[in-house]
């Protein structure tokens, strides 16, 4: 438990020191208390830029299990998000994930986890990318 | 013996269907098979003689069938049946004939047994020349198709079966049972038409029903596989009953995929069946009647249940449809029983599925005591349909006087409005208005008239298009003409020879052959293709019952051998298989296993749950403990491939034993493992190495996976040891010996089967195991030190290597720096590890922390002792059991002087330099600053410029928390 916290402690710092452009990654705060809770993540993925994708920023629920780092953190986009790779439910993989960036722009077609924006991106790829582009537009970066 | 008479067109028409079906049998599988190919002969139903019953009946082809079999049929059916047949190999081979025709003479009071094997024996006496090739073209396959057809009608299982093939389809039955209780018991929720379908086919089992087991298989694997039919040469006819039979049973496509797979799987794969049971053989062929009758007659016989206000019974059904299942022919009385307003009265459709029932028993008692008499009815006794019908339209009138249906007077306009469109395959008594209803016409309030034709065309509509196609092809009429009325001929003859009724395992145990080992029944007469050969012609030898063998002595391999060497179409066989496995057979791997359901059958091999102790033996739950592989009773062993039974020996000694974990019973039966630091476990594991290892050192031992060989069967102190394997677990598991090993000598023997390429592929090592328990406090003594002597100057010797020795001469190694860097960080922590270890086979000279290694090793059980699987770096993965590491004492000083300085907590490598001097290696991505986030710029700046300042490093981080976290 304390190698868990501890190993938080440090990802926040190591985040903190650097971290790509765009990004951002903080432990939750609790509204009343105002004690930060470690094994809680609220991160956003932005868009890259000249892609369908550019001008978004997807927000992203990290939650870390007691075992971390023996066990992976559970990632899920809220709300969920439209893409190949992402699960109704806003899950997404963790070795989709560290590809993130460009995973946005470039779905893996080989582990579809939503049958709509699976569909989508295989068969009508106009279709595919007006959608995306609605997606950003309803998820604006600040 | 009567011969109907035979024009000379049809004659004609008939021997060039006869050629083109020999061309097909010598390249069987090709397009299509022969057994269901061909039409079967429908006579017309006596009571519309001379009407044309479907557009079928219009083409000339059948009218020529017609012409044949109507004045057949009011004689008894089997005559007629046989008249048929007869007629045919006289018109084509007349030399057949007379054995023919003497067989048909022998006594009437002969058992259907006895006939059946010696029209088996006529049938082979057809095939040896066949096979000989003595007579080209088709004549001999035409003329054989006969002999046996007639077989399969008389020796279909049902009331007055012989003891063998009872035996047979109780073995099918069984089958079919199994399956069905283990499927069933691994699905949760089942659909409404599943569970009515499985319901069905219990039914079917407990009433011995074969018959239904395959008109249900063969509905379903023409479903799941929609080119089986073509595959198989099911025709036209024959697919329009399966269509009309999925109107009556519920279409297949609202059952789930999974249980239409199973479907299609009982009571065994389809082809096994074929091949395999003489009886399933018999019936397929009897199901292929039914259904061409089906296509045809359904629609008539339902016109006029609806004209005479009531519903066919069993004679009836067995008469127009030769359905000789009792199941389904309660299930197509129940289809026009319903229809006829049984769906819409609850009384009625009981009261109507009751009499059919008492009508169903009265026929079976009827037919037990005439055991010997021909199954098919020849006729219905009008009088006795009449009787019936009558007692069904009482109940029909009561059951509508009790509800508000209408006065009696009004009788048949309130029988036509009862008619719902419904078919459906409820068995049993259903109240109409808890059934789902399939609703095919709005319920919009209509007169009668309308209703009723409505109602008609409905009916009628998908029947009939699916019959009219036929009518045109004309040389189909005579093709069931000259084949006679079987199909179950040629399954028998081109499928498969008969094979013997005791359930043989054959084994091939030199391994030499690749043909699956198969569960066989024989109903004794199955003789050997070469003994075909040999037969005299079939006129000349005498009609003498043959005995059955109780096991089969032939070589069964071999005669499938020379099976497949003649039709190429059965080699789709070999990849099913029987009941039990077949030599070489390999399961398939589900993608992700589930132990936890795939492995219950196993779960008392699991060790026992493990309860620690401490040295007096109380109990010690907090107490960390932690298994690893400490050394071998017996060291790994490459094993020779061509060995195939390994002995080994060990001894344990007296203190071996009293270290030594003991399982205790506790009183509720839950058997624990006590163990303590320092007690030994005894494991065999088997690993897979490659094909030029002889010797393997226990540090790669340790990191290998498991995998067991193929075909492996352990014993310790003959004791025999179930594995637990890939397949039922996910991975291979080592097996535990420690509850059988016994103080002195111990004695292992493994047995390995040895195929032909399976050995050669992968070669095996083996060992047993010790495995020792241990507490914290012993662990942390294992690891040896690395003195910071030695670990420095391994590392500067590393460093001047290339200028002092050979490497220095070669131009193409360049020495481009000549600093080391070092890897500070622990990769669980990401931070400086506190005590620097590693793996004495570790490459690296990077660390990770010592107890952070130890506290994260797992453990199988919560706050069990960890597995002692667990001992791989974190950076390699090579050995890490805690006796193969080893603390580098200079990276601890290096730390040690890191964390006094204050500099720790930033550094996260050093450089070291060829006269051992170190210092701290800087990040390598400064790149971060020339990036557009301002922050960061701002932020890295400062952290990277003032790297190893301890204030200026508390400066960022306030910086930082005030832009990040608010």
């Amino acid at each position: 438990m304390s190698l868990t916290l501890n190993r938080l402690q440090e990802e926040r710092k190591q985040w903190r020191k650097d971290h790509p452009f765009g990004f951002y990654a903080k432990p939750v705060r609790d509204s009343k208390t105002g004690v930060v809770d470690l094994k809680k993540w609220d991160c956003g993925v932005p868009g890259k830029e000249n892609t369908i994708w550019a001008g978004g920023l997807f927000k992203l629920d990290v939650t870390f299990p007691d075992e971390y780092p023996t066990k992976p953190p559970k990632c899920k986009f809220v709300p969920p998000l439209f893409h190949p790779n992402v699960y109704p439910s806003g899950t997404v993989c963790l070795s989709i994930l560290n590809e993130e960036e460009d995973l946005l722009n470039d779905p893996n077609p080989d582990s579809p986890a939503q049958a709509d924006a699976y569909n989508l991106f295989k068969k009508d790829k106009p279709a595919y990318e007006k959608k995306i582009r609605n997606v950003v537009k309803e998820n604006p970066a600040p | 013996m009567q011969q109907p008479p035979i024009n000379r067109q049809d004659r004609l028409a008939a021997r060039k269907l006869a050629e083109s079906n020999a061309t097909t049998n010598y390249f069987l599988g090709a397009t299509r098979r022969t057994w269901m190919t061909n039409a079967v002969t429908i006579p017309s139903l006596p009571a519309e003689k001379g009407v044309s019953r479907s557009p079928r009946g219009r083409g000339k082809g059948t009218a020529v069938a017609n012409t044949v079999s109507a004045p057949a049929i009011p004689k008894s059916v089997q005559d007629g049946g046989q008249a048929r047949s007869t007629a045919t190999p006289q018109s084509t081979a007349s030399h057949t004939t007379s054995s023919l025709t003497e067989r048909l003479s022998a006594p009437h009071g002969t058992t259907e047994t006895t006939r059946k094997r010696s029209l088996d024996v006529a049938d082979l006496g057809v095939n040896t020349r066949r096979c000989s090739g003595s007579h080209p073209g088709g004549q001999p396959s035409t003329a054989s198709t006969v002999p046996s057809a007639e077989a399969a009608r008389t020796s279909h299982p049902l009331p007055d079966s012989s003891v063998l093939t009872k035996n047979e389809s109780q073995l099918v039955i069984n089958s079919a049972l199994y399956r069905m209780n283990s499927f069933q018991a691994g699905i949760v929720r089942l659909g409404m038409i599943e569970t009515h379908r499985f319901s069905l086919l219990r039914e079917a089992c407990v009433k011995n029903d074969l018959f239904y087991l395959c008109v249900h298989q063969v509905f379903c694997t023409v479903s799941v596989n929609p080119r089986w039919s073509s595959m198989n040469g099911l025709n036209e006819d024959q697919s329009a009953g399966l269509a009309l039979l999925s109107l009556i049973l519920l279409p297949n496509k609202d059952v789930s995929v999974e249980v239409l797979r199973f479907f299609a799987g009982l009571p065994a794969p389809i082809e096994t069946l074929i091949i395999g049971k003489v009886v399933y053989k018999d019936i397929m062929g009897m199901v292929a009647v039914f259904l061409q009758r089906l296509a045809t007659g359904w629609d008539v016989l339902r016109e006029k249940c609806f004209k005479r206000k009531f519903p066919p019974f069993v004679e009836e059904l067995i008469h127009v449809f030769e359905v000789h299942s009792p199941v389904l022919q309660r299930v197509l009385f129940n289809s026009i029983h319903r229809q006829l307003g049984g769906a819409n009265n609850a009384k009625l459709c009981r009261q109507g599925l009751s009499l059919f029932d008492t009508n169903q028993s009265q026929y079976r008692a009827q037919r037990k005591k005439d055991a010997s008499a021909d199954p098919r009815v020849q006729t219905v006794i009008p009088d006795e349909l009449r009787l019936v019908g009558e007692r069904y339209k009482e109940l029909w009138k009561e059951a509508n006087e009790s509800t508000v249906q209408g006065p009696l007077g009004k009788h048949a306009v309130t029988f036509e409005q009862s008619r719902p469109p419904l078919l459906h395959i409820a068995p049993n008594e259903h109240p109409s208005g808890t059934l789902p209803t399939r609703q095919t016409w709005a319920s919009v309030p209509q007169t009668a008239d309308q209703q009723q034709q409505r109602g008609h065309m409905q009916w009628a509509s998908a029947p009939n298009h699916l019959t009219r196609a036929h009518s045109t092809n004309d040389l189909r009429g005579s093709s069931a003409f000259a084949n006679g009325p079987s199909s179950a001929t040629r399954i028998q003859q081109f499928i498969s020879p008969r094979i013997p009724p005791n359930f043989v395992l054959q084994s091939s145990p030199s391994g030499a052959d690749n043909f699956p080992t198969h569960v066989a029944g024989t109903a004794g007469q199955g003789p050997v293709p070469q003994q075909r050969r040999a037969r005299p012609p079939l006129s000349s030898r005498p009609l003498v019952p043959r005995i059955p063998t109780p096991v089969a002595q032939h070589s069964y391999v071999g005669r499938r051998r020379h099976l497949e060497s003649r039709s190429p179409t059965i080699h789709w066989s070999t990849h099913h298989h029987s009941f039990i496995p077949a030599a070489g057979h390999e399961p398939i791997q589900t993608s992700v296993p589930d132990p936890s359901r795939l492995a219950l059958h196993q779960a008392y091999l699991k060790s026992p749950i493990a309860e620690k102790i401490n040295g007096t033996g109380l109990v010690q739950p907090d107490v960390r403990l932690y298994q690893y592989l400490e050394s071998f009773a017996i060291p790994p062993q490459a094993i020779d491939p061509e060995s195939s039974l390994l002995r080994w020996e060990f001894c344990t000694t007296v203190s071996d034993m009293t270290k030594k974990a003991v399982d205790m019973t506790a009183s509720d039966g839950q058997v624990k493992r006590q163990v303590f630091d320092g007690c030994l476990l005894y494991r065999l594991r088997s690993v897979e190495v490659a094909q030029s290892l002889h010797a393997i050192e226990a540090s790669e031992w340790s990191v290998k996976d498991m995998s067991w060989p193929p075909g492996c069967f352990v014993t310790i102190n003959d004791v025999g040891i179930e594995l637990r394997r890939k397949i039922h677990h996910g991975k291979d598991l080592p097996v535990d010996l420690t509850p059988h090993i016994r103080e002195g000598a111990n004695n292992i023997m493994i047995g390995l089967l040895r195929s032909q390429e399976g050995t050669k592929a992968k070669r095996y090592a083996m060992a047993v195991e010790i495995v020792e328990v241990g507490d914290e406090t012993r662990i942390n003594s294992a690891p040896t030190m690395l003195a910071a002597d030695d670990s420095l100057r391994s590392i500067t010797q590393a460093l001047k290597a290339p200028y002092g020795t050979t490497a220095g001469d070669d131009d193409e190694v360049q020495v481009v720096d000549s600093h080391l860097s070092i890897d500070l960080i622990d990769p669980f922590m990401a931070t400086i590890f506190d005590i620097p270890a590693r793996g004495n086979a570790c490459t690296h000279r990077e660390c990770f922390d010592l107890q952070t290694f130890f506290q994260t090793r797992k453990s199988r059980v919560k706050d069990g002792p960890t597995s002692p699987d667990e001992w791989k770096c974190p950076i390699c993965k090579q050995d890490a059991r805690p006796q193969s590491l080893m603390v580098d004492c200079f990276l601890k000083a290096v730390r040690d002087s890191l964390v006094t300085s204050g500099a720790a907590a930033n550094a996260r490598a050093i450089l070291i330099g060829a006269d051992g001097s170190w210092n701290i290696k800087k990040d390598d991505d400064d790149t971060v600053g020339t990036k557009e986030d301002p922050n960061a710029t701002m932020v890295d700046s400062l952290a990277t410029s003032k790297d190893t300042e301890p204030g200026c490093i508390q400066r960022t981080g306030s910086l930082v928390i005030a832009i990040d976290d608010d």
